[in-house]
Protein backbone atom coordinates (compact mmCIF):
# COMPACT_ATOMS: atom_id res chain seq x y z
CA UNK A 1 0.00 0.00 0.00
CA UNK A 2 1.42 3.32 -1.40
CA UNK A 3 1.18 5.84 1.56
CA UNK A 4 -0.65 9.59 -0.13
CA UNK A 5 -1.99 10.14 -3.77
CA UNK A 6 -2.37 7.81 -6.10
CA UNK A 7 -3.14 9.63 -9.39
CA UNK A 8 -3.15 7.93 -12.72
CA UNK A 9 -2.19 9.72 -15.89
CA UNK A 10 -3.98 7.63 -18.79
CA UNK A 11 -3.09 8.55 -22.28
CA UNK A 12 -4.38 6.93 -25.29
CA UNK A 13 -1.38 6.22 -28.06
CA UNK A 14 -1.76 8.22 -31.48
CA UNK A 15 -5.48 8.26 -30.36
CA UNK A 16 -6.75 9.78 -33.75
CA UNK A 17 -4.33 7.87 -35.95
CA UNK A 18 -4.84 4.57 -33.76
CA UNK A 19 -8.83 5.06 -33.97
CA UNK A 20 -8.38 5.21 -38.12
CA UNK A 21 -6.38 2.24 -38.06
CA UNK A 22 -9.12 0.48 -35.80
CA UNK A 23 -11.60 1.24 -38.00
CA UNK A 24 -9.94 0.52 -41.04
CA UNK A 25 -7.79 -2.41 -40.86
CA UNK A 26 -6.03 -2.04 -43.43
CA UNK A 27 -4.42 0.64 -41.79
CA UNK A 28 -3.11 -1.83 -39.39
CA UNK A 29 0.72 -1.30 -39.05
CA UNK A 30 1.01 0.98 -41.87
CA UNK A 31 2.04 4.85 -41.45
CA UNK A 32 -1.37 7.13 -41.03
CA UNK A 33 -1.59 10.73 -41.16
CA UNK A 34 -4.19 12.46 -40.32
CA UNK A 35 -4.87 15.55 -41.66
CA UNK A 36 -7.44 18.11 -41.81
CA UNK A 37 -9.70 18.70 -45.73
CA UNK A 38 -8.41 18.82 -48.00
CA UNK A 39 -5.09 16.31 -47.47
CA UNK A 40 -2.74 18.55 -49.11
CA UNK A 41 -2.97 21.91 -47.12
CA UNK A 42 -2.49 22.54 -43.45
CA UNK A 43 -0.95 20.71 -40.82
CA UNK A 44 -0.80 17.17 -39.52
CA UNK A 45 -3.36 16.74 -36.87
CA UNK A 46 -1.93 13.35 -35.20
CA UNK A 47 0.39 10.61 -36.81
CA UNK A 48 0.46 7.02 -35.96
CA UNK A 49 3.93 5.20 -34.63
CA UNK A 50 4.75 3.87 -38.14
CA UNK A 51 4.72 7.75 -39.63
CA UNK A 52 6.91 9.16 -36.72
CA UNK A 53 10.49 7.53 -37.60
CA UNK A 54 10.18 9.28 -41.14
CA UNK A 55 9.80 12.73 -39.11
CA UNK A 56 6.17 12.98 -39.28
CA UNK A 57 4.68 14.14 -36.27
CA UNK A 58 1.71 16.51 -35.21
CA UNK A 59 2.30 20.19 -35.96
CA UNK A 60 3.97 19.85 -39.35
CA UNK A 61 2.96 21.26 -42.90
CA UNK A 62 0.85 18.35 -44.35
CA UNK A 63 2.90 19.45 -47.40
CA UNK A 64 6.15 18.66 -45.06
CA UNK A 65 4.74 15.27 -44.29
CA UNK A 66 3.98 14.28 -48.05
CA UNK A 67 7.56 15.14 -48.48
CA UNK A 68 8.92 12.49 -46.01
CA UNK A 69 6.42 10.06 -46.32
CA UNK A 70 5.29 10.00 -49.51
CA UNK A 71 3.76 6.15 -49.37
CA UNK A 72 2.01 7.33 -46.09
CA UNK A 73 -1.88 6.78 -45.65
CA UNK A 74 -3.49 10.43 -45.97
CA UNK A 75 -6.73 10.53 -44.28
CA UNK A 76 -8.94 13.16 -42.88
CA UNK A 77 -9.76 14.31 -39.42
CA UNK A 78 -13.54 12.69 -38.38
CA UNK A 79 -14.12 14.29 -34.78
CA UNK A 80 -17.12 12.53 -34.21
CA UNK A 81 -15.59 9.20 -34.30
CA UNK A 82 -13.10 10.04 -32.19
CA UNK A 83 -15.54 11.49 -29.78
CA UNK A 84 -17.05 8.18 -29.44
CA UNK A 85 -13.98 6.07 -28.91
CA UNK A 86 -13.42 9.05 -25.98
CA UNK A 87 -16.54 8.25 -24.63
CA UNK A 88 -16.10 4.69 -24.64
CA UNK A 89 -12.88 5.47 -22.74
CA UNK A 90 -14.17 7.75 -20.13
CA UNK A 91 -17.00 4.56 -19.10
CA UNK A 92 -14.09 1.96 -19.03
CA UNK A 93 -12.32 4.36 -16.57
CA UNK A 94 -15.71 5.65 -14.84
CA UNK A 95 -15.88 1.85 -14.22
CA UNK A 96 -12.06 2.18 -12.19
CA UNK A 97 -12.73 4.92 -10.13
CA UNK A 98 -15.56 7.87 -9.97
CA UNK A 99 -12.64 10.31 -9.26
CA UNK A 100 -12.15 10.73 -13.04
CA UNK A 101 -10.82 14.35 -14.67
CA UNK A 102 -10.92 14.64 -18.40
CA UNK A 103 -7.53 16.49 -19.61
CA UNK A 104 -8.35 16.08 -23.01
CA UNK A 105 -10.04 14.40 -25.87
CA UNK A 106 -7.20 10.77 -25.28
CA UNK A 107 -6.23 11.93 -21.68
CA UNK A 108 -7.37 11.58 -18.59
CA UNK A 109 -6.65 11.82 -14.63
CA UNK A 110 -7.48 8.99 -12.05
CA UNK A 111 -7.53 9.52 -8.44
CA UNK A 112 -6.59 5.77 -6.93
CA UNK A 113 -5.30 7.14 -3.66
CA UNK A 114 -5.83 4.56 -1.23
CA UNK A 115 -5.59 1.28 -3.73
CA UNK A 116 -3.58 -1.41 -2.49
CA UNK A 117 -1.88 -2.61 -6.03
CA UNK A 118 -1.91 0.42 -8.27
CA UNK A 119 0.50 -1.25 -10.79
CA UNK A 120 -2.02 -4.47 -11.14
CA UNK A 121 -4.68 -1.98 -11.45
CA UNK A 122 -3.02 -0.30 -13.80
CA UNK A 123 -2.47 -3.38 -15.66
CA UNK A 124 -5.90 -4.58 -15.24
CA UNK A 125 -6.83 -1.20 -16.63
CA UNK A 126 -4.68 -1.42 -19.89
CA UNK A 127 -5.96 -4.89 -20.59
CA UNK A 128 -9.61 -3.85 -19.92
CA UNK A 129 -9.28 -1.09 -22.69
CA UNK A 130 -7.65 -3.39 -25.04
CA UNK A 131 -10.14 -5.67 -25.07
CA UNK A 132 -13.06 -3.21 -24.86
CA UNK A 133 -12.03 -0.97 -27.34
CA UNK A 134 -8.94 -2.19 -29.27
CA UNK A 135 -7.33 0.47 -28.27
CA UNK A 136 -4.10 0.75 -26.40
CA UNK A 137 -2.87 3.27 -24.08
CA UNK A 138 -0.17 4.62 -21.67
CA UNK A 139 -0.54 4.58 -18.13
CA UNK A 140 1.96 7.27 -15.57
CA UNK A 141 1.63 6.71 -12.12
CA UNK A 142 2.48 9.31 -9.47
CA UNK A 143 1.81 10.95 -6.04
CA UNK A 144 0.51 14.23 -7.93
CA UNK A 145 -1.06 14.79 -11.29
CA UNK A 146 2.56 16.32 -13.02
CA UNK A 147 4.63 13.47 -12.27
CA UNK A 148 1.99 10.59 -13.94
CA UNK A 149 1.47 13.35 -16.57
CA UNK A 150 5.67 13.14 -17.03
CA UNK A 151 5.81 9.44 -16.70
CA UNK A 152 3.01 8.64 -18.90
CA UNK A 153 5.09 9.69 -21.75
CA UNK A 154 8.16 7.99 -20.97
CA UNK A 155 7.66 4.64 -22.56
CA UNK A 156 5.00 5.20 -25.26
CA UNK A 157 3.09 3.37 -27.03
CA UNK A 158 1.21 0.68 -24.25
CA UNK A 159 3.58 2.00 -21.65
CA UNK A 160 3.42 1.75 -17.71
CA UNK A 161 5.82 4.20 -15.72
CA UNK A 162 5.27 4.99 -11.94
CA UNK A 163 7.11 7.84 -10.72
CA UNK A 164 7.27 7.18 -6.85
CA UNK A 165 10.89 7.78 -5.89
CA UNK A 166 12.61 4.66 -4.39
CA UNK A 167 10.00 2.28 -5.77
CA UNK A 168 12.28 -0.16 -7.31
CA UNK A 169 13.36 -0.82 -11.26
CA UNK A 170 10.78 -0.30 -12.76
CA UNK A 171 9.97 3.48 -12.01
CA UNK A 172 11.11 6.32 -14.31
CA UNK A 173 15.00 6.29 -12.40
CA UNK A 174 16.58 6.60 -15.52
CA UNK A 175 14.67 9.37 -16.30
CA UNK A 176 17.17 12.19 -17.64
CA UNK A 177 15.28 14.41 -20.08
CA UNK A 178 11.69 15.39 -19.01
CA UNK A 179 8.99 17.55 -20.25
CA UNK A 180 7.48 19.96 -17.78
CA UNK A 181 4.46 21.54 -19.22
CA UNK A 182 4.46 25.11 -19.04
CA UNK A 183 7.67 25.54 -17.70
CA UNK A 184 11.38 25.87 -19.54
CA UNK A 185 14.55 24.20 -18.39
CA UNK A 186 15.99 27.44 -17.11
CA UNK A 187 13.47 28.39 -14.53
CA UNK A 188 13.49 25.59 -12.58
CA UNK A 189 17.16 25.03 -12.67
CA UNK A 190 17.45 22.18 -14.72
CA UNK A 191 20.83 21.01 -14.78
CA UNK A 192 22.63 21.87 -17.83
CA UNK A 193 22.34 19.15 -20.60
CA UNK A 194 19.05 17.78 -19.16
CA UNK A 195 15.57 18.63 -21.20
CA UNK A 196 16.52 21.33 -22.82
CA UNK A 197 15.01 20.50 -25.73
CA UNK A 198 11.70 19.49 -24.00
CA UNK A 199 11.41 22.02 -22.29
CA UNK A 200 11.83 24.45 -25.59
CA UNK A 201 9.09 22.27 -26.92
CA UNK A 202 7.15 23.35 -24.21
CA UNK A 203 7.72 26.93 -24.45
CA UNK A 204 6.21 29.58 -22.50
CA UNK A 205 8.29 31.03 -20.21
CA UNK A 206 7.93 30.93 -16.39
CA UNK A 207 4.38 29.74 -15.55
CA UNK A 208 2.50 28.19 -13.35
CA UNK A 209 3.59 26.67 -9.51
CA UNK A 210 6.93 25.14 -8.92
CA UNK A 211 7.99 22.09 -11.59
CA UNK A 212 8.10 18.90 -10.55
CA UNK A 213 11.17 17.78 -11.88
CA UNK A 214 12.09 13.70 -12.11
CA UNK A 215 15.75 12.92 -12.84
CA UNK A 216 18.19 10.46 -11.76
CA UNK A 217 20.62 11.64 -9.26
CA UNK A 218 23.56 9.02 -7.22
CA UNK A 219 21.18 6.30 -8.87
CA UNK A 220 17.87 7.28 -7.21
CA UNK A 221 15.30 8.87 -9.00
CA UNK A 222 14.12 11.96 -6.96
CA UNK A 223 10.94 13.86 -7.37
CA UNK A 224 10.58 17.68 -7.09
CA UNK A 225 12.17 20.73 -8.51
CA UNK A 226 16.25 20.94 -8.48
CA UNK A 227 17.37 23.90 -6.55
CA UNK A 228 14.39 24.18 -4.89
CA UNK A 229 12.72 21.33 -2.42
CA UNK A 230 10.42 23.24 -1.04
CA UNK A 231 7.15 21.26 -2.58
CA UNK A 232 9.11 18.00 -3.38
CA UNK A 233 5.50 16.68 -4.92
CA UNK A 234 4.80 19.10 -7.16
CA UNK A 235 1.26 20.06 -8.01
CA UNK A 236 -1.05 18.98 -5.32
CA UNK A 237 -4.05 19.87 -7.29
CA UNK A 238 -7.24 17.41 -7.35
CA UNK A 239 -7.91 15.52 -9.76
CA UNK A 240 -11.37 17.88 -10.98
CA UNK A 241 -14.36 15.75 -11.92
CA UNK A 242 -16.95 16.75 -13.93
CA UNK A 243 -18.96 18.02 -10.73
CA UNK A 244 -16.19 19.89 -9.32
CA UNK A 245 -15.93 21.23 -12.58
CA UNK A 246 -19.56 22.31 -12.70
CA UNK A 247 -20.11 26.17 -11.68
CA UNK B 1 -7.72 7.21 -51.41
CA UNK B 2 -10.91 8.73 -50.00
CA UNK B 3 -14.11 9.23 -52.06
CA UNK B 4 -17.12 11.32 -50.75
CA UNK B 5 -20.54 9.84 -51.39
CA UNK B 6 -23.34 10.72 -49.44
CA UNK B 7 -25.95 9.07 -51.35
CA UNK B 8 -28.40 7.30 -49.65
CA UNK B 9 -28.52 3.05 -50.04
CA UNK B 10 -30.67 0.28 -49.69
CA UNK B 11 -29.31 -2.16 -47.24
CA UNK B 12 -30.19 -5.22 -45.61
CA UNK B 13 -29.35 -5.51 -41.81
CA UNK B 14 -29.87 -8.27 -39.07
CA UNK B 15 -30.56 -6.97 -35.56
CA UNK B 16 -29.86 -9.42 -33.23
CA UNK B 17 -27.74 -10.04 -29.69
CA UNK B 18 -28.70 -6.21 -29.02
CA UNK B 19 -26.84 -5.04 -32.39
CA UNK B 20 -27.17 -3.83 -35.63
CA UNK B 21 -25.26 -4.73 -38.27
CA UNK B 22 -25.56 -4.08 -42.40
CA UNK B 23 -25.08 -7.42 -44.23
CA UNK B 24 -25.49 -6.49 -47.67
CA UNK B 25 -26.13 -3.18 -49.26
CA UNK B 26 -27.15 -2.00 -52.92
CA UNK B 27 -25.86 1.14 -54.71
CA UNK B 28 -26.15 2.22 -58.07
CA UNK B 29 -27.85 -0.83 -58.75
CA UNK B 30 -24.67 -2.91 -57.36
CA UNK B 31 -25.34 -5.14 -54.96
CA UNK B 32 -22.47 -5.38 -52.25
CA UNK B 33 -22.52 -8.61 -50.28
CA UNK B 34 -21.05 -10.71 -47.49
CA UNK B 35 -20.08 -7.49 -45.60
CA UNK B 36 -17.64 -7.46 -42.59
CA UNK B 37 -18.08 -5.12 -40.42
CA UNK B 38 -14.94 -3.43 -39.36
CA UNK B 39 -16.06 -1.21 -36.48
CA UNK B 40 -18.75 0.95 -35.56
CA UNK B 41 -19.70 4.32 -33.76
CA UNK B 42 -22.53 6.73 -33.59
CA UNK B 43 -22.92 9.92 -32.91
CA UNK B 44 -26.05 12.13 -32.95
CA UNK B 45 -27.79 15.40 -35.20
CA UNK B 46 -29.82 16.71 -32.62
CA UNK B 47 -31.60 14.34 -30.83
CA UNK B 48 -31.76 11.98 -33.28
CA UNK B 49 -28.62 9.35 -32.99
CA UNK B 50 -26.68 7.94 -36.48
CA UNK B 51 -24.78 4.90 -36.28
CA UNK B 52 -21.69 4.41 -38.88
CA UNK B 53 -20.60 0.99 -39.66
CA UNK B 54 -17.11 0.09 -41.55
CA UNK B 55 -17.09 -2.27 -43.64
CA UNK B 56 -15.34 -4.37 -46.11
CA UNK B 57 -16.42 -6.74 -48.84
CA UNK B 58 -14.65 -9.75 -50.74
CA UNK B 59 -13.28 -6.87 -52.46
CA UNK B 60 -10.47 -4.40 -51.26
CA UNK B 61 -12.58 -0.93 -50.42
CA UNK B 62 -13.63 -0.09 -47.18
CA UNK B 63 -17.15 1.71 -47.19
CA UNK B 64 -18.49 3.58 -44.53
CA UNK B 65 -22.21 2.93 -44.37
CA UNK B 66 -24.59 5.68 -41.75
CA UNK B 67 -28.17 4.91 -40.26
CA UNK B 68 -29.72 7.99 -39.37
CA UNK B 69 -32.88 7.14 -37.18
CA UNK B 70 -34.71 10.26 -37.63
CA UNK B 71 -36.04 8.97 -40.91
CA UNK B 72 -34.39 5.18 -41.03
CA UNK B 73 -32.32 5.69 -44.06
CA UNK B 74 -28.82 4.74 -44.70
CA UNK B 75 -26.39 6.66 -46.35
CA UNK B 76 -23.22 5.33 -48.08
CA UNK B 77 -21.16 8.07 -47.09
CA UNK B 78 -17.85 7.21 -48.44
CA UNK B 79 -15.52 4.92 -49.81
CA UNK B 80 -11.47 4.40 -48.62
CA UNK B 81 -10.28 2.68 -52.03
CA UNK B 82 -7.68 0.63 -51.79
Amino acid sequence: MIEGRVIFHVDADAFFASVEQLTDPRLKGKPVVVCGLPLEHGVVTAASYEARPYGVEAGIPVALARKLLPDGYFVPVNIPKYLFFSTRLLSIYLQVTPRVEAYSVDEVFLDLTGEADPWCRAVDLKRQIARETGLTVSVGIGPNKLVPKIASDLDKPDGLTHGFAGTGPTGIRAFTGGTVPGNRAEDCGVPEGIGDRHFRRFGGGASGPIATVVWEERGEAVLGCPGSRRNPCGDAGPVATAEKQRP
Amino acid sequence: MIEEIGENVTVLASFADGRLQPVVFKWRNRIYRQLSVASSWSDYEGQYKRVYFSVMTDRSNLYELCFHTRNFQWCLVRIHHD
